[in-house]
């Protein structure tokens, strides 16, 4: 587990935390531990960001207006801090996922070359 | 970008809690992660474990988001609070920074309001660049007579020739009266009693070339200023609108009665302006046209002979300043060609034609505190500067050895991991603490020490109506020189303690000093002393010039000497009526009690009212070069000499046979004698006064020399004529009157006799000795300041030497204790310190005395009885310098003599 932990960690490309944050709020407000669970389960497990990079992420991106947060109480009751996508964050979000898409497809371009028509 | 700004800010503020809540989340997350483990199976411990290991450094992921709601604001604020913590923990070593520095530049900002105000600020009105001074009239006043070369002041004819001429290089010209009227006015059908105001007469021009309007009602223009007493109308100052009604607006169109004279108030001028010359603020604007109603007896309308006006002319685009002097010049001399007399000689026609137009730049507007007064202000700004310099470097000085003394502090910091950089910000960050301090303070004491320093350069007197507002420059200023003081003494000494090498820092106990940092300290100090050498010097030069002045021997007696001024020209006297005057009250003066002699004159004593004519003897002489002899005069009583207490050295008095038809005749003084007559007897010998109305005189008399205006000017060639056998009708009667006993109740005797005679006639008492007091009244005020300069200055370069002192002293405990055990006596090691105190002191002066030489040749012109390197006074500052320096150098010595050999060894 720890392996593929430090693997999904070191492979995630610059920015790609953020995208996948706001992506996964795209779904709705979500505590932090929510979206953390949301991108591992979306992502077959694969993706395990260190969970506690996630929070330095949250502030930085309500800094930027992307999101927003409120306190409010979790499906058990408890206290939590629920983010919510703004206006600003689903911008970023088309920018982020278009760049994302961009960069993907040259990838797969370069990794798996087609044969010349 | 504002909002993120808003947003990063909302966040700063809020840190605090975001840090609680970010705990609380991440808790949250962790527990969250534990329950799902438990549910998928692992043990309690294993569980809590496995989450935290999945969650990461929690306390490294809570600074991060820290650092990034705080960002630099953070970092800054931390040093900012730091910096106060260490301020707060040398309260004294704090206190004396502050306020060493708020004086230094409270002092450069209030001489740099003034400064500003007088010779830097331009005129409030449109375009002030545009506005060119053709004549600045130098003294208030009428001057009759000619005036030859640049012409300072012109009649009305003049002007509206000069007018006329310039049409094609200046868009207008206005004239306006450099004689300052105040009379009682009051409202036409008001109430309230008559009260004083000061009027200005000027130019139906005048607002339209300074390109001011009324702030209510109207301005007048030059269609009401055609013809004599055409538009009795008047324009209120803002000033004066607030001071006597109130801001009423129902005034405007109501009479404004001055004496007798109805003035229709059209309009009132907005707030700050003041008109064309800086320092005047008069009460209300009058047409040019009003001259004759407010000033009864004269009339200027046609007289070429009455030199009254000054000129300011806004140039047209595209037209130089030189361009306007030749052209206007040309012009003015060809007309003065026209009306040259066909019976001139060739030199009185040289004479005649002799004239040009002066023209600079009237941006700034006229100013009568320019000249001597400004040079003062110069030089007292100088001197705060050098004040202000002093206290930098003092800080520096205190400064560095703090952080000498935190050598070991600042050691362990950069050990532990803290960068150079962060320290050096640390440390300049607390030295701009202290600058801001002292420059907060320093600006509040500005505001009030410029308002001071008016009142203390006008004495006891009507205080110049200047208002030297705190503006954006001047703060500008004292921000500026803040920041540079901080920056300069804050920067020097940090860099010095980060340079310290990490395991030096931290070897050396008490520490033997840098070499590099003691070797500074000394020689800033030595610097310290030569700046306060020379504040000190100044301070003496002019503490002496004071004196020298008081000394200066006038003459005659002016104590117990009463001036009586009548405003004889408001009043409305002239001619026989005022020779009646004189009469009158020259009789009923001499009945008052107390009084021992009565005389009067035209022009008085320390009146600032003076006249003076070409003379030449009868036949003339040759004289060596062409050279003009020029006397100064005064139309006098008889029996004004004796009365007065002026010796009479030859011949005789006026008497009352001195009147017209009769021979005429004159006293004249020893060095008008001199001048004219050579080493022959001067009694029986004729001259006659030159100029538009030659007149021959015989000289019946000959007296003493006389100081009677200005105690700097020495004894001027100077001729008496009686006042009832004049050379022209008197304008003016002041009353000189030598009386004992209690001053306050003869002068209101004297004013009450006046009254008396004409309740309606304005008047002043004066002794002449407190008017000569007045006369020095700036030179007080500089004395006063550079007095006050240079003991802060001694203050301050004590203060440096203690310091450096007491580190040397503290620093060598050890080798005090080591001398002490091989039996040196304490009273030999207090000496050993002192002697160092004085050395460094000595070294101080003897740099200082040259510079305080060149600084003393810069005043020079200011000075009075002695020279710019008087060696009395330089030997005094050293002697003194000495004497604080030895004081200085006491408390480290008697430390030092106290010096336990045990302890300071065991130390070691």
């Amino acid at each position: 587990m720890g392996r593929v932990k430090r693997s999904a960690r070191t492979e995630l490309l610059p920015g790609t935390l953020d995208m996948l944050i706001l992506k996964s709020l795209t779904r709705g407000v979500m505590h932090g531990y929510g979206i953390a669970q949301h991108i591992q389960q979306m992502s077959d497990e694969v993706l395990q960001v260190e969970e506690g990079s996630l929070y330095p992420a949250l502030q930085r991106m309500q800094l930027q207006g992307w999101i927003e947060s409120e306190w409010g109480h979790s499906a058990n009751n408890r206290r939590a801090r629920f983010y919510r996508l703004t206006r600003a964050g689903r911008k970023q979000l088309g920018l982020a996922e278009s760049g994302f898409e961009r960069v993907l497809g040259a990838i797969v371009r370069v990794m798996r070359p087609q044969s010349e028509p | 970008m504002l909002s993120r700004f808003l947003r990063r800010l909302r966040f700063f503020l809020r840190r605090d809690r975001l840090d609680d809540e970010l705990r609380d989340e991440m808790a949250l997350h962790v527990e969250l992660r534990t329950r799902d483990l438990l549910e998928a199976g692992l043990a309690p411990a294993d569980a809590r474990q496995a989450a935290i290991r999945r969650f990461g450094n929690a306390t490294w992921l809570r600074e991060e988001s820290r650092a990034m709601w705080g960002g630099p604001l953070d970092t800054w604020l931390q040093d900012v609070r730091y910096g106060l913590r260490t301020i707060g923990r040398a309260p004294l070593f704090s206190a004396v920074i502050v306020l060493s520095l708020a004086f230094g530049i409270g002092a450069s900002t209030a001489m740099f309001s003034l400064v500003d105000a007088v010779l830097l600020r331009q005129l409030p009105v449109r375009d002030p660049d545009g506005l060119v001074l053709l004549a600045d009239a130098p003294n208030f006043g009428t001057f009759t007579g000619t005036q030859n070369e640049d012409r300072d002041v012109f009649s009305y004819p003049e002007f509206r020739e000069v007018r006329g001429d310039a049409g094609d290089l200046l868009e207008g010209v206005f004239a306006s009266s450099n004689a300052e009227i105040t009379a009682p006015v009051r409202l036409d059908g008001g109430d309230d009693g008559a009260g004083p105001a000061t009027s200005a007469l000027v130019s139906g021009e005048f607002f339209d070339v300074l390109g001011v309007g009324a702030a209510r009602g109207r301005t007048f223009g030059p269609g009401e200023d055609g013809a004599p007493g055409a538009a009795p109308v008047a324009v209120l100052s803002d000033r004066f609108w607030t001071r006597r009604f109130g801001r009423d607006p129902r005034v405007l169109g109501r009479t404004l009665l001055v004496d007798n004279v109805g003035l229709v108030i059209i309009g009132v001028m907005p707030p700050g302006f003041f008109g064309e010359r800086v320092g005047a603020a008069p009460d209300y604007w009058a047409p040019l046209s009003m001259q004759a109603a407010l000033m009864p007896g004269r009339d200027y309308w046609n007289d070429r002979r009455a030199l009254w006006l000054q000129l300011v002319g806004r140039l047209r685009p595209g037209v130089s300043l030189g361009q306007v002097r030749s052209e206007l010049t040309a012009r003015f001399v060809h007309r003065r060609a026209a009306l040259a007399g066909a019976d001139l000689t060739p030199d009185a026609r040289r004479d005649w034609l002799d004239h040009r137009i002066g023209v600079s730049s009237a941006a700034g507007g006229l100013s009568d505190l320019r000249g001597d007064s400004s040079n003062r202000l110069l030089l007292l700004m100088g001197l705060s500067a050098l004040l202000l310099l002093l206290a930098t470097t003092n800080i520096g000085g205190l400064l560095l050895a703090r952080a000498t003394a935190r050598r070991r502090e600042i050691g362990m910091r950069l050990a532990l991991g803290a960068t150079a950089g962060r320290l050096v910000r640390q440390l300049v960050v607390e030295s701009l603490l202290f600058a801001a301090m002292g420059g907060g303070l320093g600006t509040m004491c500005a505001r009030w020490g410029a308002t001071g320093l008016l009142a203390l350069a006008a004495g006891g007197g009507r205080p110049v109506p200047l208002d030297p507002p705190l503006d954006l420059r001047v703060l500008a200023f004292a921000l500026g020189v803040t920041s540079a003081a901080g920056l300069a003494f804050g920067l020097v000494p940090a860099l010095q303690a980060t340079r310290v090498g990490l395991v030096g820092a931290l070897r050396q106990g008490a520490g033997i000093p840098l070499r590099a940092q003691t070797w500074l300290r000394r020689r800033v100090v030595v610097g310290q002393v030569a700046v306060s050498l020379v504040l000190v010097t100044a301070a003496g030069l002019f503490a002496a010039t004071l004196g020298n002045l008081r000394r200066v021997d006038v003459g005659y007696d002016p104590n117990g000497l009463f001036v009586v001024s009548l405003e004889t020209i408001e009043g409305g006297y002239h001619g026989e009526r005022l020779a009646a005057l004189a009469r009158t009250l020259e009789e009923r003066v001499r009945t008052l009690p107390g009084v021992e002699t009565v005389t009067l004159s035209e022009n008085g004593l320390f009146s600032d009212y003076d006249s003076i004519t070409e003379v030449d003897t009868v036949p003339p002489t040759r004289r060596a070069n062409d050279e003009d002899v020029y006397g100064y005069f005064d139309q006098v009583a008889p029996g004004y000499f004796r009365a007065v207490g002026i010796p009479i050295v030859a011949g005789r008095e006026f008497d009352t046979g001195d009147r017209p038809g009769a021979e005429p005749v004159a006293v004249v003084n020893g060095t008008l004698a001199r001048e004219l007559f050579g080493n022959a007897q001067p009694l029986g010998r004729r001259f006659r006064t030159t100029g538009s109305r030659p007149q021959e005189r015989v000289v019946v008399g000959v007296v003493g020399d006389t100081i009677e205006h200005n105690l700097r000017s020495g004894h001027r060639a100077r001729f008496y004529l009686p006042y009832f056998q004049p050379r022209s009708d008197p304008g003016s009667l002041e009353l000189e009157v030598r009386a004992g006993g209690d001053r306050a109740a003869l002068a209101d005797m004297l004013r009450t006799a006046v009254r008396e005679t004409d309740a309606n006639l304005p008047v002043s008492v004066a002794t002449v000795d407190g008017l000569i007091d007045r006369t020095l009244d700036e030179e007080r005020a500089v004395a006063t300041l550079a007095g006050l300069f240079g003991v802060v200055a001694l203050l301050l370069a004590a203060l440096g030497l203690y310091g450096v002192v007491a580190y040397s002293v503290a620093q060598r405990t050890g080798e005090m204790g080591v001398r002490m055990a091989l039996g040196a006596r304490p009273a030999g090691l207090a000496a050993l310190v002192v002697r160092e105190t004085l050395g460094l002191a000595l070294a101080g002066a003897l740099a200082g005395v040259p510079l305080a030489m060149l600084g003393g040749r810069a005043i020079a012109s200011l000075l009075f009885g002695l020279g710019a390197a008087d060696p009395l006074t330089l030997v005094e500052a050293v002697a003194l310098m000495a004497a604080v320096a030895t004081v200085a150098g006491l408390l480290p010595a008697r430390r030092a003599a106290r010096v336990d050999p045990l302890v300071a060894l065991r130390s070691e």
